[in-house]
């Protein structure tokens, strides 16, 4: 921080903004040329599935930006979220309640999280290995569990209306409620919304978030002032499994199904998002905001670009975010060897 | 004898053969149809388009870096063969043209890790996605399957020499050259100075960077053999052809690794044959084809903490400390020095 404040003084103001905001500028520009092309993008039903989305993907990746940010990597999120789909789906259908059915979830998710988390961080195995291995597992176990194709949920109840609830449908009586832009808002966004804040004030406010950011620049230094580095980061594992599970459970209300391949789509968008997000706030640095912008950026454009009629085939979709994905990383690892260059100045 | 016994690349290809005939064992017992002919033909085929890819990935993990591209670039290379037998070309030609196109998104992933410094991981991710996007494009994500039957391109699978298909033969051949090129000449032994110590090997004239990238593209260009097998094993090409192989191909090169204590071609080979032979044996077994996943999975992780002498070393520790057992002096001491 105290670099970005020698750089305010020394005129580079505006630069230093448009780094650390650029990227919410491009989200906005990007909302103004889809919107303007295509009317029909801000349609209130349009809205809500992009914030339903945009609200769902981000509860399943924001434990994932703070394992990015100690540069490490986890890519079992998304077979994680398939398999609380599938084992939540199954309990309901089986006549469990929600509630119920998302305890059983989470203690999966806190034993996946713990033997993620102690291989990496106590045995010192490979990150990318162990969670290749783990995202193989876990994705054959919700194949196994469904018997290899997704089935559907009969009584999907009150977890599943509030999936497809808005605020205006919530909170304001009479016709067409939901028919506003701001009624459109879903539900489930508040969720996302907390999820967001308190990670926000965890990471930026907290010696907790200190300790995440400083073990990337200089693990031996955390280590050395008396952190239990290892015990943090097992947690780190623990928590991005229990939000991968939770998002898990949300997919399954909200589309009345367990589908044991539902993870594969969020791949490639989870990490693009994360590392997209890098270039938002912390400059270089995955964070929570950014990975925010990143969903929404990566859920405008694939929306926007179906609207107008680009998507001709699933390919383009892929090509983009591809793309999308290397750019950003391309853009992070230029802004951060320049601010390391600009800090090596001062 | 002693000596012989001793020797720790003895010792560890004596646990890999060890290991090989309990499984065959195991599997044999379980279904007798496991040590005939016919399955050993079986495994070899089905064991050929993992062996490329495999091949390709350990040139990469000797650099130590990864490549997550090449489902995306199996699935190019798969549609992109397929297309040009569609449009006629003989299949002397359109594989050697589908493997310049492995080599282009193999140079796409060496210049953006190598040259352009992005992290490895997220890169190869990035250019798997946007190869995997690509394969759509050659006939709007329909298989492609016209003129596969006379083109001849059918034949790699099925034509045999004594018994053995041609594609086994041409991996077979592929494998005796990379094991020259990575153990036999200076070359090899600087793809193996730049992954173990790329600061040491810069200053004594290795072109670092220039190893890193011709690595991917190597890995780039096999994933391309590994397409062609598919297809004509397969009798068309499909877009989805390179997924499910990530887990696979890793098992068989990491595995082979940490058995041999370090990546190489016997390593790979040896691991590429266990993978085989365990997917195979379990299919005979009756085991649902859903969890081999799960299985091997378990076998990777398994193999790579029992053969790491650290990772065993400090789990011992763990345990005898959990007992309340101490160890002797002498013994940490040597540990804390390596």
């Amino acid at each position: 921080m105290s670099a970005d404040i020698s750089m305010e003084n020394r005129g580079y103001w505006f630069k230093g903004l448009l780094e650390r905001y650029g990227l919410l500028a491009v989200l906005v520009a990007l909302i103004v040329f889809f919107g303007s092309n295509e009317p029909t993008f801000f349609a209130p039903i349009n809205i809500t599935s992009i914030l339903r989305a945009a609200s769902v993907t981000f509860i399943m990746v924001c434990g994932l930006t703070w394992i990015v940010a100690t540069g490490k990597i986890d890519v079992s999120f998304y077979t994680m979220a398939a398999l609380a789909n599938v084992v939540s789906a199954t309990l309901v259908q089986l006549g469990w309640d929600w509630v119920t059915a998302y305890l059983v979830v989470l203690v999966i998710g806190a034993v996946v999280g713990i033997v993620n988390g102690y291989l990496i961080n106590y045995l010192g195995l490979s990150d990318l290995v162990v969670t290749i291995c783990s995202a193989s597992f876990l994705g054959s176990l919700a194949l196994m569990l469904a018997d290899g194709s997704s089935f559907g949920i009969e009584r999907p109840g009150w977890l599943s209306e509030f999936m497809h609830t808005t605020f205006g449908e919530a909170f304001v009586s009479g016709d067409g409620a939901g028919a506003t832009a701001i009624g459109a808002v879903p539900l489930v966004l508040l969720v996302a919304a907390i999820v967001l804040f308190v990670s926000w004030y965890l990471q930026e406010r907290l010696t907790f978030g200190h300790y995440i950011y400083a073990q990337e620049g200089n693990y031996e230094a955390v280590h050395e002032a008396g952190v239990n580095v290892r015990r943090l980061n097992l947690l780190l594992f623990v928590y991005s499994a229990l939000m991968s599970a939770t998002a898990g459970v949300l997919i399954a209300a909200e589309f009345k199904t367990g589908q044991p391949t539902m993870g594969a789509s969020y791949f490639v968008d989870g990490l693009t998002a994360v590392f997209l997000g890098s270039l938002v706030l912390r400059v270089g640095q995955a964070n929570v905001l950014g990975t925010m912008v990143g969903i929404l950026i990566l859920i405008v454009v694939s929306k926007g670009a179906a609207a107008l009629g680009w998507l001709s085939n699933e390919g383009i979709g892929e090509m983009i975010k591809g793309g999308i994905l290397l750019l950003g990383t391309g853009l992070a690892v230029f802004a951060q060897s320049r601010q390391r260059d600009a800090s090596q100045e001062v | 004898m002693k000596k012989l016994l001793s020797d720790p690349t003895n010792q560890r290809t004596a646990s890999f053969l060890l290991l090989t005939l309990l499984l065959i064992l195991l599997f044999s017992v379980l279904n007798p149809r496991f040590m005939t002919v016919n399955n050993m033909t079986t495994i070899l085929r089905n064991m050929t388009p993992v062996g490329f890819a495999a091949l390709g990935l350990t040139f990469v993990i000797v650099v130590r870096k990864f490549d997550l591209s090449f489902e995306g670039s199996i699935s190019f290379g798969a549609m992109f063969v397929a297309f040009l037998i569609m449009s006629g070309f003989n299949p002397w030609v359109a594989v050697p043209l589908g493997m310049l196109g492995g080599l282009v998104v193999g140079m796409m992933n060496g210049i953006a890790i190598s040259y352009l410094r992005l992290p490895d991981i997220v890169t190869t991710i990035a250019v798997g996605a946007v190869v995997g996007g690509a394969s759509y494009w050659f006939s709007n994500g329909k298989d492609i399957f016209r003129n596969f039957f006379s083109s001849g391109i059918l034949t790699l699978n099925n034509g045999k020499l004594f018994g053995v298909s041609y594609a086994t033969i041409f991996l077979i051949f592929a494998y005796v050259i990379a094991f020259v090129f990575l153990h036999k000449t200076r070359w090899g032994r600087s793809f193996y100075a730049t992954g173990e110590y790329p600061v040491a090997a810069k200053y004594s004239g290795i072109n670092v960077r220039l190893y890193v990238a011709v690595a991917f593209v190597i890995s780039g260009v096999l994933m391309v053999c590994a397409s062609t097998v598919l297809i004509s094993a397969g009798g068309k090409g499909e877009v989805g052809a390179g997924e499910g192989y990530m887990l696979a191909t890793y098992a068989a090169v990491l595995l082979g690794a940490a058995i041999f204590s370090r990546p190489g071609i016997l390593p790979t080979s040896a691991g590429v044959l266990l993978i085989a032979i365990v997917s195979n044996g379990l299919t005979l077994a009756g085991v649902d084809n859903l969890s081999h996943n799960a299985v091997i999975a378990g076998i990777l992780i398994f193999g790579v903490i029992a053969f790491d002498s650290k990772i065993r070393g400090s789990l011992s520790n763990r345990i005898r400390n959990g007992l309340g057992l101490r160890r002797p002096a002498t013994n940490s001491k040597i540990q804390e020095a390596s």
